[in-house]
């Protein structure tokens, strides 16, 4: 080993330390700032979601802040759906699929910059990073919704949490939902590399439900905040899976329904 | 899944380390690693930074590196996580603003299997560095492999980090501007 020839003893690296230009600010940038007169007002989809439906499904959803575990299925799904909205930052995808559970869970609106800036200070979200598969769910904890988090889940267990009424959150890889079939595309122009091995997945979803109706071709729908088609984004199952599986079947799941 | 190289490998399974887990975000890239001797031991040390995927017709976003982490070479112990941004080596703005795009022109042209099969030749040569079998035409392979396939939008943060380092194997002079 201490031949090597090419391998510097100290790289400087810390004695550079200190030498950069200091934050002038701290928390949301001005970068990030940019985007917030346009941010969607997640109340306003709330307050909504139950507008046109009939009485008896308005009487079933409660009064909002109240969710039952019953409402699954459909119901459940739609009400979800209206919640979605598009990420308003590049490296958001958690906070967002957070902040839908949270608003369908409470029935109070949250922006999605107040829980940026809430990560950031609690170190769950690095600007310009996003945030550690560690602490997706982590925002849900400290609102008051238990969670159950980890690797290796099935579509058993998933499913399973969606009929007791629980919310999901999945990591995946988002170029196998968005462009399942486009290999052959990426393949020949280089837009889309992981850089370096063993980075496939980068992007986190909510799951609202799995649709059954047709069974040959189970379809599973997603609130995806990362494209403008993500609200109640329909993926088939096995395309998910294999998105899925980047993460190591990475799951978040809020425990029991919550009545907050 | 065993991978073609050491380094390769080592790049994997980092991101199943649990300290790995809890500090870099799903999303990160890892970037090109840096090999380092001190009291007779060699150490790997791993930057990470900001990676937006490209969706559509917009391009892959790259934001500057936002932390290290340095494994003891071979058996892989984490000896030091440095967050960037506690240390205050860029601006917060700079953090969160994407420094460049992927690819740069210098492979912008490549397939996707030609840019796996580069980057594979490159992480062999790292093997040899860490090993110490490289050689005179070993090392000027990897210093022309590294010029090219160094994303030019992370070179100056990499020089800051790593200055003994960049200036030997990619000089200032040898960048266009």
């Amino acid at each position: 080993m201490d031949d090597l020839p090419f391998i510097f003893h100290d790289t400087g690296m810390h004695t550079n330390m200190g030498e950069g230009p200091h934050a002038s600010s701290f928390g949301i940038t001005q970068h990030q700032t940019e985007y917030q007169s346009g941010e969607h007002h997640q109340g306003d989809a709330h307050q909504n979601r139950g507008a046109g439906l009939p009485d008896f499904v308005l009487r079933l959803l409660g009064p909002a802040g109240i969710h039952f575990g019953e409402d699954k299925g459909w119901l459940n799904s739609n009400a979800d759906i209206d919640l979605w909205h598009l990420q308003h930052h590049d490296d958001t995808c958690a906070i967002v699929s957070q902040q839908l559970v949270l608003e369908s869970l409470t029935g109070h609106s949250v922006s999605e910059n107040e829980l940026m800036q809430e990560a950031y200070e609690r170190g769950w979200y690095n600007p310009g990073g996003g945030t550690p598969a560690a602490h997706v769910g982590d925002l849900l904890q400290a609102h008051g919704i238990p969670i159950e988090r980890g690797g290796g889940r099935s579509i058993k267990d998933l499913e399973s949490q969606l009929d007791q009424g629980n919310k999901v959150i999945v990591a995946v890889n988002g170029n196998d939902i968005w462009y399942p079939h486009t290999l052959s595309i990426f393949d020949t122009i280089l837009t889309d590399i992981g850089f370096m091995p063993g980075q496939p997945a980068n992007h986190a979803v909510q799951v609202v439900s799995i649709d059954h109706s047709n069974a040959s071709h189970p379809m599973v729908v997603l609130n995806d905040s990362g494209i403008f088609t993500g609200a109640g984004e329909r993926v088939p199952l096995d395309i998910f899976e294999q998105a899925w599986a980047t993460s190591n079947d990475f799951m978040v799941s809020t425990e029991k329904a919550q009545t907050i | 899944m065993s991978q073609q190289t050491e380094v390769e490998d080592v790049l994997v399974k980092i991101r199943e380390n649990p300290v790995f887990k809890h500090l870099v975000p799903m999303e990160a890239g890892i970037g090109w690693p840096v090999p380092i001797r001190r009291n007779g031991s060699v150490y790997l040390c791993i930057p990470t930074f900001g990676l937006q995927r490209a969706v559509g017709d917009h391009p892959v976003l790259i934001y500057p590196p936002f932390a290290t982490i340095t494994l003891l070479w071979p058996n892989l112990v984490i000896v030091e996580y440095v967050n960037l941004r506690w240390k205050k080596l860029w601006s917060e703005k700079e953090f969160a603003t994407p420094a460049g795009t992927f690819p740069h022109p210098e492979i912008a042209s490549l397939t996707l299997a030609q840019y796996n099969e580069m980057r594979t030749q490159l992480l062999k040569h790292y093997d040899s560095m860490l090993d110490a079998s490289m050689d005179e035409a070993g090392m000027g392979e990897f210093t022309k492999l590294l010029s090219k396939m160094m994303e030019p939008p992370l070179l100056p943060y990499y020089r800051k980090l790593f200055p003994k380092y960049y200036d030997y194997f990619i000089p200032q002079d040898s960048v266009p501007n």
